[in-house]
């Protein structure tokens, strides 16, 4: 933690100071000051305390040298104990407690619970022991609320740990009960706390305070505040939920959309939200939130993600050469936790944007529980309609919906409508400080109307009915967690959850006719396509940390998946009707080796059952970290991974969904494999980080899913239209980040390719759809008193598309003629390249006693670059039109968020 | 445009979706368009145009074929196609040895650039017992529009023991324009004189006053059993980069059609009631 000095540094060392009498034989809260101070050193405001009214004060001078305060008149007669709240709340890395003999303790943020003595001064005297193991929670400051992912490092050493996903941590050989620990998480402050022998050591609780982005009125300024946060773990990189928030967006705070500004992470995909990593594709990384697989992330046509970042605690993305704990996809991995709620206040907060609405809530209940709310739902305002109107014409565009009448004839008017919601809940149960009981339960749906209603009588005859034309696509799921800490060493997490995800399109057209007899006739055309995922999950999963050079992680995983998928057409002719039913029945092992202090390797392997295939797929698995200096630190990770449930994408989206999700069986829809070599090296500075990754992929049983023909009439085996492919996917990540100050940010740059190889395509391996050659993003923010300026560009090469070689017409018997396109070989040609320059601002501002606001303004595409989605051709008079179609224009936006605390 | 219409034509699968390869021919711009459909009791005929190539600056109209060697082969023989006067790109056959027969095989090829371009051919036999549920069929023009299923449809039927591809196509035979529906438009009148069904593999097809029969008088209906490679050309043609799909075409080294086709012939009127 750096601190703005007001004053020199007059004293070299660190001293105690214990001073003061009991001159008067007066309870503490008896005590009331009377004084006043404005811009007072805080050390002669101490002073003051000590002397004229005899308090106890234990405090470290050196570091209270470096405040001033003013009591701006809050001080005339209150109580001692007010006085300090009123110190603590200015300065806010401070805290005190008051101790059994009423000495009261000032300092630094780091309070032990129980009673146990918070040391954030050194312990003068003699460590009583050496090479000791500590262990314990870290948790936020204010809300109570755990914090997973931390960084505890025995200060001046790289012997260091991570929380795990419940805060837990045990750190071993700490050289003495005397050691200074260092404590980091992303969006809080950075800070040193000392062992004492007089605390308990194996049940430590840290409260870490977050780094306020709001005005304090002390002089000193927060450094740690940083956005983004690369891992001691080898590709995994977070970012912080909290400062997303002041990153440049369309109407909405958007993890996946901040997660696209990361090396390695396509950031030109506008019509998705989805993680295009390392040349992976989005259904191929898992997104586990607290626990349970969400199978689409999408709202919105994927403009926006399906995640709440209000009820979202902690995010990480391993990016490749995953563990082994982690199953089922080949990609990549996001792990979100939820939020659990404040444990110690009733919090109530939303936002408002001009896309959506936005509430949550965090209601303790007693000591031990605590709930969590968050809603979101949006609503239609000129940035809706944009985003909708321009995917809604894609998306007709490519399902030539079919026509209801010929032109000439009467057209019924129709208005689409639409909107997403969702919905997040979080119940945390903690009986006791080694239990951890939750429930958690996440639902999302986009709704998409495009339907007509007929109502009208003709001569008596009474006609009804109407066109639907209806998208729908959502997710529920939840979890039940049981996680506890049975020892030091021992830490086990059982889960139960169901994940369901349904996408269901139905384009009919009914008519009801009644005539004057009464006599109905109800007819009913057009297609229905469902397709429904659930997945049942039980996980076993454990840790078991035998000392510091040996940390197991083991256990097991059982899924259960069924996915239907059903295509019916005129109400009776089933198309397809797909019943996968599937197992997988899952046992990891891991093991954290840690040598000579600067050698990190995991080895683990995975094994899976699938009855599906009746295989068992081995995954090996291993990482590698080498402290080569201090600041120099080399990576790299290998490991095999298989993927069973496949999202299919259609390649000709005649009127369907454009995707859905089948099981794989190694006969006509292939079993995901895809290898990960991953080398990198990393330079760290105090405040700056700057790192190269290198990362070669194999994959294989890719599929697609093409419907050359849109079956009518008869009964066919689907199964034909799935074609199989290879690739690779190679590429090397550079980023400079500047961690600290009111400016910080970073540069990426990625060169990369993706190839794919599938034969129905030709000899040769074509550029994937997503590839992208050189991709650079820029981003910074900037803080200035109570303003934030945020600031991103992105260049990427355009991506590949097929270009038509040339049209054709063909006269038909009856003497029509239908146009046609010769396509070249696939992905021949390249889009423009993309950029794009995002800017905002936002202003915080408190109200009242504890609440807090901020005004945001966000400028996406600030000049306005035209890049190209897709193009469309047609023949015409005797010659080819081309028409470029391009993603969103300059669009402004303005959200507003306020919170009780 | 009859784009539109075959828009809402959710076309027919193929069992074999195999694509042409005209790698062969080095320069992937200069490709032959064939068509031709070969019917018992008509002469061939074949036209042959250019594809127009996607280049800067764009195309000047279609280009035709002039002056090819344009072989049919049939039973081991191969006859030469005369150029038609006056229709450029179009070639006929005037030799009466070639007769199209149904069930018998036919192959096109000529060389194009220095390539052989072909495409073979079975032409399928007459439709069987084809027939209309009525031949007069009175309509109530105050009860038609969107949405009317207050009379009985016209019912084309035919055998199909082995689920062949049909299609049905409606000749409107007045000259006047005498609309059931007075909300159609009169300038579309060409347009919806000559109708086609999609292609079915069924044994019967109905028509309405919707679709088909959109004007009181008399109606030519013609059944055509087809082949696969026909219905290739029903495929849903996607225009848009974000999900290119190559046509199908059973043409070697060329683009289009060349098949065989066998129809019956109906007759009804439409009265008004």
């Amino acid at each position: 933690m750096e601190i703005i000095k007001k004053r020199p540094r007059f004293f070299a060392g660190i001293i105690l100071i214990i001073i003061g009498q009991s001159l008067f034989a007066q309870s503490i809260n008896e005590i009331k000051i009377k004084e006043y101070y404005w811009g007072t050193p805080l050390n002669k405001v101490l002073n003051d305390f000590q002397k004229k009214y005899g308090l106890k004060i234990q405090y470290d001078s050196t570091v209270t040298s470096k405040y001033k305060f003013d009591d701006r008149g809050r001080f005339y007669g209150i109580t001692t104990e007010r006085a300090f709240k009123a110190i603590c709340k200015d300065i806010p890395e401070f805290s005190f407690h008051i101790d059994e003999n009423e000495v009261v303790h000032l300092g630094y943020n780091f309070i032990l619970e129980d009673k146990k003595e918070l040391m954030n001064r050194k312990f003068t005297g003699k460590p009583t022991k050496e090479n000791v193991t500590i262990s314990g929670v870290v948790k936020d400051k204010e809300s109570g609320e755990t914090l997973p992912f931390a960084s505890i490092v025995v200060r001046g050493t790289t012997n260091g740990t991570t929380t795990n996903v419940d805060g837990y941590f045990t750190l071993f050989k700490v050289p003495s009960d005397t050691s200074a620990i260092l404590i980091s998480y992303i969006g809080y402050r950075t800070g040193t706390f000392f062992l004492s022998p007089e605390i308990e050591l194996s049940d430590l609780t840290i409260k870490l305070k977050l780094n306020s982005t709001t005005l304090d009125e002390v002089v000193v300024v927060g450094e740690a505040d940083e956005l983004m946060e690369t891992s001691e773990r080898v590709s995994v990189v977070r970012m912080s939920p909290k400062k997303i928030a002041k990153l440049p967006n369309i109407g909405e705070t958007d993890i996946f959309r901040s997660f696209q500004l990361l090396p390695g992470i396509s950031g030109s995909n506008e019509s998705s939200s989805g993680l295009f990593v390392r040349g992976g594709t989005p259904d191929q990384n898992l997104i586990l939130y607290d626990g349970f697989t969400v199978y689409q992330v999408d709202h919105l046509f994927g403009m926006f993600s399906a995640f709440n970042s209000n009820a979202v605690k902690d995010v990480q993305l391993h990016k490749g050469g995953f563990e082994s704990k982690f199953g089922g996809r080949i990609s990549s991995v996001m792990e979100i936790t939820g939020k659990d709620g404040n444990e110690n206040n009733f919090n109530i907060g939303g936002e408002i944007g001009l896309l959506s609405g936005n509430v949550f809530t965090e209601i303790p209940i007693g000591k031990k529980v605590t709930v969590l709310l968050a809603g979101r739902r949006s609503w239609k305002s000129f940035i809706y309609n944009d985003i909708f109107d321009s995917f809604n014409e894609s998306n007709n565009q490519q399902n030539a919906a079919p026509a209801t009448g010929k032109a000439g004839r009467i057209q019924e008017s129709t208005t689409p409508s639409s909107y997403f919601y969702d919905l997040n809940a979080k119940i945390s149960y903690k009986p006791t400080n080694k239990d951890i009981i939750s429930y958690s339960f996440f639902n999302g749906l986009d709704d998409l109307d495009n339907s007509q209603e007929i109502s009208r009588t003709r001569n008596g005859v009474a006609i009804s009915g109407g066109i639907s034309d209806i998208t729908k696509w959502g997710n529920w799921g939840m979890s039940a967690v049981w996680s506890r800490k049975w020892n030091n060493m021992f830490y086990t997490k059982t889960l139960a959850s169901l994940s369901n995800y349904y996408s269901n399109r139905e384009m009919t057209n009914t008519r009801i006719s009644t005539n004057s007899a009464g006599e109905t006739t109800e007819r009913k055309r057009g297609s229905i396509e469902d397709n429904n995922l659930k997945d049942y999950t039980f996980k076993f999963d454990n840790e078991l940390k035998l000392n510091k050079a040996n940390q197991f992680e083991f256990g097991i995983q059982g899924t259960h998946y069924t996915i239907d998928y059903n295509y019916t057409l005129n109400d009776t002719i089933s198309i397809q009707e797909r019943n996968d039913n599937g197992n997988v029945l899952s046992a990891y092992l891991q093991d954290n080796i840690k040598l000579f202090d600067r050698l990190t390797f995991i080895p683990g392997i995975r094994a899976s059952y699938y009855d599906v295939t009746q295989r068992t797929y081995y995954e090996p698995r291993a990482s590698l970290s080498y402290q080569l200096t201090k600041r120099f630190k080399l990576n790299a990770a290998w490991g095999q991974y298989y993927q069973f449930a496949n999202r299919i994408i259609r390649n000709d989206i005649s009127s369907g969904s454009r995707d859905f999700w089948v099981l794989g069986d190694d006969v006509s829809v292939p079993i995901s494999y895809s290898e990960h070599f991953i080398a990198g090296a990393s330079y760290e500075t105090k405040g700056y980080l700057f790192s190269a990754e290198a990362y070669y992929k194999n994959l294989s049983g890719l599929s697609e899913y093409s419907l050359q023909f849109a079956p009518t009439f008869n009964n066919v085996d689907f199964d034909e239209f799935f074609y199989e492919g290879s690739g690779t996917a190679k590429g090397i990540e550079f980023l400079v980040q500047k961690k600290y100050g009111k400016y910080n940010g970073w540069a990426s740059y990625t060169i990369g390719e993706v190839l794919y190889d599938f034969p129905v395509y030709g000899e040769n391996p074509f550029y994937a759809n997503h590839d992208v050659t050189n991709e650079f993003k820029i981003v910074n923010t900037y803080k200035y008193k109570k303003f934030t300026f945020a600031g991103t560009w992105i260049f990427a090469t355009g991506k590949p598309y097929t270009e038509p070689l040339g049209g054709y017409s063909v006269t038909l018997l009856d003497g029509s003629t239908q146009d046609f396109l010769n396509i070249g070989e696939k992905n021949n040609a390249r889009y423009d390249d993309y950029h794009r320059l995002d800017l905002s601002v936002s202003y915080d501002f408190k109200f009242g006693q504890t609440s807090l606001g901020s005004i945001g303004f966000s400028v996406f595409n600030v000049y306005n670059r035209k890049n190209i989605w897709y193009k469309t051709f047609e023949v015409d008079e005797g010659d080819l039109i081309e028409t470029d179609v391009n993603h969103l224009g300059i669009t402004p936006s303005l959200t507003l968020s306020i919170k009780l605390r | 445009m009859m784009k539109n219409v075959f828009y809402l034509i959710i076309t027919v699968l193929v069992i074999s979706c195999t694509k042409e390869d005209i790698s062969t021919n080095n320069d992937t711009t200069d490709v032959p368009v064939v068509q031709s459909y070969l019917e018992p009791g008509n002469l061939i005929k074949v036209k042959l145009t250019k594809m127009l190539p996607f280049v800067e600056g764009g195309n000047s109209g279609i280009q035709t074929i002039d002056s090819a060697k344009v072989y049919i082969n049939h039973n081991g023989n191969d006859y030469l196609l005369s150029p038609i006067n006056n229709s450029r790109g179009e070639y006929e056959s005037l030799d009466t040895n070639l007769r199209i027969t149904p069930n018998d095989t036919y192959k096109i090829h000529f060389d194009y650039n220095g390539y052989e371009v072909s495409a073979i051919t079975v032409i399928p036999i007459k439709p069987v017992d084809a027939s209309l549920n009525t031949t007069v069929y009175y309509v109530d023009p105050d009860a038609t529009g969107p949405g009317s299923v207050t009379q009985e449809p016209i019912i084309v039927s035919w055998d199909n023991p082995d689920n062949s591809y049909y299609i049905v196509i409606v000749e409107y035979l007045e000259t006047s324009y005498n609309p059931i529906n007075e909300n159609l438009d009169e300038s579309q009148f060409d347009k919806y004189r000559n109708v086609s069904t999609d292609p079915i593999n069924d044994n019967s097809i109905n028509l309405t006053t919707r679709q088909q029969l959109m004007f009181f008088g008399h109606y030519r209906v013609i059944l055509y059993k087809i082949n696969e490679e026909y219905v290739n050309l029903y495929e849903n043609i996607s225009q848009s980069t974000l999900n290119m799909t190559e046509p199908l075409t059973n043409i070697d080294n060329g683009l289009g059609i060349f098949t065989g086709i066998n129809s019956d012939t109906l007759f009804l009127e439409v009265r008004e009631l």
